[in-house]
């Protein structure tokens, strides 16, 4: 038994038998939620490449597969990042049929956590372009299910990860180069162009956003939130690795600007932009964006707590973007129409199902008491001592984001006289429960949940 | 040895059927633009592998042009356009050709390679990303992309021939032709009956 033979080959079988049960949806649904928490619990306590014992039994989970001459390798390390991408998995699949997702998502939706998981543990990792890309075009017939229109969003998410491709690809051959020649300085510009432009087309670097607010606004609310809760964490990771294992990529001087320059346009300009939506699935799109702009000055620190601070934030980050998705996939579910003028008043409709939404808000926003905050806090103190000005516009863009939080709370609560009632069904109520509250005792016990997570970072060992 | 000798036919007629499929409004005759430029591409990644390699670009690009060719319907085949349209176009494509010729030397003290790879290589990207930048239609995004990336794949079989990279950009392009089939008749699709719960 190996390690990337049961969080990789055995969730694309699963796939395979789920598209192929699909007239069974609620077989479905509580098969990959099953399967999805084992394989996080699973993880989180077999230990990768040493021994195990259980009763009269000694077994050991070996951490790589050979397929095709390459090696698919899951380190101990990685063990953090199996148990949060299927526990998250977990979590999406058991609302699907409360979000009224499309029977296509649990089947290409679990394929997609496997390729995911395969685009991390693929050698050499410059292949792992390749298997974003298979995982890309596997996410279309989710997020454009049978009889919908194709909209400018899928399209353009289409043409914007395809081109990312090509980058990547030159980008492996040119870092081969520098290796071998580690002084030739037209080399070195042309490895860190072809892979600065690859990431910017994969991570929706402005100004390649714009696919992101138009695909919200046009696919369902929960398979969009799901593609766009996990693409960017892989992608982030991925870049960790391209980071960890070039010691000329971490060297070269223009880096840590670029990136601080990259993911402080993606804030401000996400936030002003968001100040003035009135639509919660373009809202979402933002939100995206400006977490991934977060992730990326984040990055941009280069040290030890910069990297502390993308690995901590994965988890409340994913968990605000499902809550998010989950809330406003009900709102869908229930006529309500997902935009400003739709949701007036509902708090007394929907108290929980509002007060989920408002606190994955919040939570990305980074208030207070609730699970973005602690990564946040960090990061802000620490940009401030790098550069002043760029945290005072990065601040400018939160605000620009938490205004239209507070205008999502007003109108939520605004209007009507009507009675409170409580009108979700309970396993609506229990699943935004359990994720707003999840959020909460992360803002609060911050160590608690998110110190194992650090664990992410020992696949890498060059970073700092 | 005669591939290497007429290496600038390739050339044109990839110049030639990147025009066609940017300019045709006939989706048949895009997609057999298309089959003659995974020809071309075929001879020109042969100047860097061996035949019997190249030969997976032009098997699997003919397959993406099947597919994509017994996906279409009837009604959304016809594209209606005028002639300025096609004029500019034609203007535009121009300038791509001459772009592409002015800018390979450049490209080729980064790669060393023939010059009729990277000329070949650097017209199908330019082609390819006007076609994307000029519609939002599926079938010709697709198209668009296919061509980039068969721009992307000539230059790259001179700097890497690793068979799994083949496999796996053999499956990207074939990915994107089943994306593509899907995408133009996801709209008219039924759902089946799902059983009761």
């Amino acid at each position: 038994m190996s390690a990337p033979l049961l969080w990789i080959v055995f969730p694309l079988v699963i796939a395979v038998i789920f598209w192929l049960l699909q007239a069974r949806p609620t077989l479905v649904i509580i098969l990959a939620t099953v399967i999805c928490a084992l394989l996080a619990l699973l993880a989180w306590s077999v230990p990768i490449a040493s021994a195990v014992k259980l009763g009269p039994w000694t077994f050991e989970v070996g951490s790589s597969l050979d397929i095709l001459g390459r090696q698919f390798v899951l380190n101990p390390g990685d063990r953090s990042f199996l148990t949060l991408i299927y526990g998250l998995g977990a979590f999406w699949f058991f609302g699907t049929h409360i979000a009224g997702a499309h029977r296509h998502f649990i089947p290409i939706g679990m394929a997609v956590l496997a390729l995911m998981v395969a685009a991390l543990a693929v050698q050499p990792f410059l292949y792992a372009a390749l298997v974003v890309e298979m995982a890309v075009l596997l996410s279309i017939p989710m997020l454009v299910p049978p009889g919908r229109p194709v909209g400018q969003g899928i399209v353009r998410y289409l043409i914007f990860q395809t081109l990312a491709l090509p980058f990547l690809l030159f980008a492996g051959w040119a870092a081969a180069g520098v290796e071998a020649n580690p002084t030739d300085a037209r080399l070195l510009l042309q490895a860190v162009t072809f892979l600065g432009l690859g990431f910017a087309f994969w991570l929706a670097v402005f100004p390649f956003y714009t696919w992101v607010p138009l695909l919200s606004q046009e696919s369902h609310a929960y398979e969009t939130g799901f593609m766009l809760g996990l693409l960017p964490s892989v992608m982030l990771l991925l870049m960790l690795n391209f980071l960890d294992n070039y010691a000329w990529l971490r060297a070269y001087p223009l880096l840590p600007v670029a990136l601080q320059l990259c993911g402080a346009l993606m804030v401000v300009t996400g936030g002003v932009w968001s100040a003035f939506q009135k639509s919660l699935p373009r809202l979402f799109g933002y939100a995206v964006i400006i977490e991934s702009g977060f992730a990326l000055l984040s990055i941009s620190l280069q040290s030890e707590v910069g990297f502390e601070v993308f690995a901590v934030s994965l988890f409340p980050r994913m968990l605000a973007l499902a809550l998010w998705a989950l809330a406003s996939s009900v709102f869908e579910e229930q006529g309500i129409t997902p935009d400003f003028d739709g949701i007036r008043g509902q708090f007394r409709r929907y108290p929980l199902i509002s007060s989920g939404l408002v606190l994955a808000y919040f939570s990305l926003a980074g208030l207070p008491l609730l699970g973005g905050f602690p990564d946040r806090l960090v990061l802000m103190a620490n940009l401030a001592q790098v550069s002043l000005p760029v945290m005072l516009w990065v601040l400018l863009g939160n605000a620009g984001f938490l205004l239209s939080g507070l205008r999502l709370l007003a109108t939520l609560v605004s209007g009507t006289q009507e009675k409170w009632q409580v009108n979700e069904a309970w396993p609506q109520a229990a699943l935004i429960v359990i994720g707003a509250v999840g959020l909460f005792f992360i803002g609060v016990f911050p160590k608690f949940f998110l110190s194992g997570l650090l664990s992410i970072l020992q696949s890498f060992n060059h970073l700092y | 040895m005669i591939f290497q000798q007429l290496a600038i036919i390739p050339v044109i007629m990839l110049a030639a059927s990147s025009l066609w499929v940017l300019v045709s409004q006939n989706w048949r005759r895009s997609i057999l633009a298309l089959a003659i430029q995974y020809l071309g591409v075929f001879w020109l990644i042969s100047l860097s592998w061996p035949v019997e390699l190249a030969i997976v670009k032009l098997v699997v690009g003919w397959v993406t042009g099947a597919v994509l060719g017994a996906s279409q319907l009837p009604e959304i085949a016809q594209e209606g356009s005028g002639r300025s349209s096609q004029i500019f176009r034609c203007l535009a494509a121009v300038f791509v050709f001459i772009l592409s010729f002015t800018t390979y030397p450049l490209l080729a003290t980064w790669i060393n390679t023939r010059p009729e790879i990277l000329e070949g290589g650097l017209i199908l990207i330019g082609m390819g990303l006007l076609q994307l930048g000029m519609t939002t239609n599926p079938l010709r995004v697709i198209l668009g992309l296919l061509t980039v990336l068969s721009g992307f794949e000539i230059i790259y079989a001179s700097v890497e021939n690793s068979v799994l990279v083949t496999g796996m950009l053999a499956v990207v392009t074939l990915g994107l032709a089943l994306v593509g089939s899907y995408l133009l008749n996801v709209a008219v699709m039924d759902e089946p009956a799902e059983d009761t719960p």
